[in-house]
């Protein structure tokens, strides 16, 4: 049987496969649809210090092989995560990676602390690239300065291991990463959804009740490749590549750009077993190639 | 809330009403029932990249008699999703993620109950008139839409017999000329008999409807529409706003009570 775990910083995955934060829900919404137990690793919905009712609709909007959305990362806020959704995950086996995000730096080190003394969870991704705050979010993410500010900040204080999921709207990917890599980020996740917007004709408005928003889906797919291989260049420490991944031949293109593992979003909303289809594809495909581990895939990329 | 199935379906039918409205009948690989009329379902066909979205539809017609295993949809052609549903052929394989949502709830016994369907917001309202028919003596339908031929179920509705169906046409092709929210009118509280609405539609109409059940102070439920991603109520793309903040009208909707939504969110609207 080919071994298909992985190593993302202390982490160890059963498998490369996991969700990306905000297409998930807590993973109870999936509970039903899937095995969460099959899975690498639960990523939840970003959580932030008090609740956030995040953006006015309409949210949501479908573009050609795209989704647009403007979700504002509304969510229940780390004390109701806390009593009422984390304790549903703690049912399975599989790792549960908290998605977080704040206003400040002090704020991203509060809701840090707090999620990380919670019993059942085995990481923290710091969001520092939503194009959909106006505070935070992707402007943390956008200079080497910052990156490496609250990656220090972070590692200083939280004992977990810390991912840091950066966007691929910056002039050098490569600088970023090695500011988080530098500041002693175990793995860095890439890339989150791209800023992106549509408007009506008819009315000449936004089609986004929050005006802009972050694009995902298959049209993101060459970014994300692209941005994970040259991060992947850069750094040693794992990435963690996601962006239009929808079937194990997407998987295993990020693989072998220097991916460790991958994350899946879109596709869950279309076809809620597309993770599992994705594991069962890798593994498939490993012994239809005669390969014994999938870590011989991992930055196979060809010159 | 039942939990929702993700499971292959097939077309049995794919009818053309009329020349954008279309009747789609899917079996399924395994029952799913009971439905509840109100509840909907996730569409998808598969191979379809540069869509990659499901579409929600409103379970228009079902057989809970064999456990739901055959789901009935109605649809108006209006972009790319519904293009590709329309060109369904006999056979086809569909992908369903269903059933969805809470559905109506049922009224008290001895109400005088008042449905209020403008266009295609017949779809989900059609199976509650059916099951309600088997419990209530008194029900009236108000069915209005731009012109006769989008009135799509008005035949099924006449067949039903003991209803009574009010129709209106904004070109004044069928019914009474206008909008049907001019036929609530008819339906103010005599204080005879309890009353119950029940709405679909374009949300200005939810909102006369609602008004209208606020002064009357009668109960009433709308079934509301919004742009869909998931279905399950994890990625949070669907919400309206309540008196209680955003709900998600997947999961915690479509089905609402009118005093609790705050009209005018969405720009769509």
């Amino acid at each position: 049987m080919p071994i298909l775990n992985v190593h993302v910083g202390p982490l160890e995955l059963q498998n490369p496969v996991m969700p990306a934060a905000g297409t998930f829900g807590y993973g109870e919404e999936y509970a039903s649809l899937i095995d969460l137990n099959q899975l690498g690793a639960i990523v939840t919905k970003g959580i932030s210090l008090t609740p956030q009712q995040g953006n006015p609709p309409p949210r949501i909007w479908e573009t050609c092989g795209g989704v647009l959305n403007s979700i504002g990362l509304h969510n229940v806020g780390v004390e109701v995560f806390a009593q009422e959704r984390l304790p549903f995950l703690r049912r399975f086996s599989t790792p549960v990676i908290v998605n977080f995000f704040g206003h400040t730096i002090d704020e991203y080190v509060e809701v840090a602390q707090k999620v990380s003394a919670l019993e059942g969870v085995a990481a923290l991704e710091a969001n520092l690239s939503c194009p959909n705050i106006k505070e935070g979010g992707i402007h943390f993410g956008s200079t080497y300065t910052s990156v490496a500010k609250i990656t220090n900040s972070l590692i200083r204080t939280i004992k977990l291991p810390i991912i840091i999921k950066l966007s691929s709207q910056v002039s050098s990917i490569d600088e970023i990463a090695k500011a988080a890599e530098g500041e002693g980020a175990h793995a860095i996740t890439l890339i989150n959804s791209v800023p992106a917007m549509a408007i009506d004709l008819g009315s000449r408005r936004p089609l986004l009740g929050g005006v802009t928003g972050g694009l995902s889906g298959p049209a993101i797919k060459p970014i994300a490749l692209k941005t994970v291989w040259e991060a992947a260049t850069a750094v040693k420490i794992p990435i963690i590549g996601a962006g239009g991944i929808t079937n194990y031949k997407d998987a295993l293109e990020f693989l072998i750009a220097g991916a460790t593992a991958v994350q899946v979003g879109t596709a869950n909303f279309k076809n809620p077993r597309t993770m599992v289809e994705i594991i069962e594809g890798l593994d498939a495909f490993l012994r239809q190639n005669g390969i014994d581990d999938l870590k011989e895939i991992i930055g196979s990329l060809k010159p | 809330m039942s939990n929702p199935v993700y499971l292959k379906g097939a077309v049995k039918e794919n009818k053309s009403v009329g020349s954008v409205y279309h009747r789609l009948r899917i079996s399924l690989s395994q029952p799913i029932g009971p439905i509840i009329p109100g509840q909907f379902a996730m569409l998808s066909v598969e191979g379809t990249e540069d869509i990659p979205l499901p579409r929600p539809f409103s379970i228009h017609d079902f057989d809970n008699d064999n456990d739901a295993s055959r789901l009935d949809f109605l649809f108006k052609v209006v972009g790319k999703g519904t293009a590709l549903l329309a060109h369904l052929t006999v056979g086809s394989p569909i992908k369903i993620l269903a059933p969805l949502g809470n559905g109506f709830p049922d009224a008290p016994l001895g109400c005088k109950t008042v449905i209020v369907a403008g266009g295609m917001g017949i779809a989900p309202l059609f199976p509650l008139v059916l099951k309600l028919k088997t419990s209530q003596s008194s029900i009236a339908v108000l069915y209005g839409a731009k012109s006769q031929e989008d009135l799509v179920c008005l035949p099924e509705l006449h067949d039903m017999g003991n209803i009574s169906v009010k129709t209106t046409t904004e070109d004044g092709t069928h019914g009474e000329k206008g909008l049907v929210t001019h036929l609530l009118k008819h339906e103010e509280n005599d204080g005879q008999a309890k009353r119950i609405l029940y709405a679909c539609g374009p949300e200005p109409l939810l909102k006369i409807v609602s008004d209208f059940a606020r002064k009357q102070k009668v109960p009433c439920w709308v079934s509301i529409e919004r742009l869909m991603a998931c279905g399950v109520g994890a990625c949070l793309s669907c919400v309206v706003a309540t008196m209680n903040g955003y709900k998600r009208v997947c999961c915690d909707g479509p089905i609402f009570d009118a005093k609790d939504i705050v009209w005018g969110d969405d720009a769509d609207s």
